[in-house]
């Protein structure tokens, strides 16, 4: 799982079936302070979360397939949760 | 999944029976400041410099056209789509035609 804020999100007409009304959105990965920690990466969002919030992103993709239901889906990443308080990550010492 | 855009096509003389009925796409993946790009059909030129970095080729059956912007995947699941296994590590699965990206500005 990834710590990321949303950034943003795509738009495809053309696409796998298995994305069909489905909404991707932009992810970029965080670090404990919430500073930005490489390239975004794309995933599906089914909870509906809102630009800039802070997220876990999942990158298991067997359940992905099974949340657009369909095992033949080349989808990869999905939103797993919305975190309730950005900022409240403590690495522990 | 990634943003990358298509830079150029490979065509293969003898091939695994597997990729019948797709492309291969050579496929240059978008840095972070290249997410900023004007919404575009497919033109024979990256509408803004490619990133440095190595490229990679993806499988396609979409269609996506020279300087078209795709979401591809990478890893197992890129093998998903075909039946039985595939030597297919990068699928591209949508043919992008908006991104709205919005980072927060730097402090």
């Amino acid at each position: 799982m990834i710590p990321a804020r949303i950034d943003g999100n795509i738009v495809a007409a053309t696409c796998h079936p298995s994305m069909a009304g489905t909404r991707t959105v932009i992810c970029q990965p965080i670090d404990a302070q919430g500073r930005d920690e490489g390239t975004p990466i794309l995933a599906t969002d089914t909870l509906g979360a809102g630009l800039h919030e802070h997220v876990m992103v999942s990158t298991d993709g067997s359940f992905t397939r099974e949340l657009v239901h369909d095992p033949k889906s080349p989808l990869r990443n999905f939103v797993l949760g919305i975190v309730d308080t950005p900022g409240s990550a403590r690495v522990v010492e | 999944m990634r943003l990358g855009t298509v830079i150029g096509r490979v065509t293969l003389h003898r091939q695994e029976p597997v990729y019948t009925g797709g492309r291969l796409l050579i496929v240059q993946p978008l840095s972070r400041e290249q997410f900023h790009q004007p919404d575009h059909q497919a033109r024979t030129a990256p509408a803004v410099p490619l990133a440095k970095g190595p490229s990679l080729v993806v499988y396609d059956q979409l269609g996506a056209g020279l300087g078209s912007v795709i979401g591809f995947t990478e890893g197992a699941e890129a093998a998903m789509p075909f039946e039985g296994d595939a030597p297919v590590d990068a699928y591209a699965a949508c043919i992008v035609q908006h991104i709205d990206y919005r980072p927060l500005p730097k402090p």
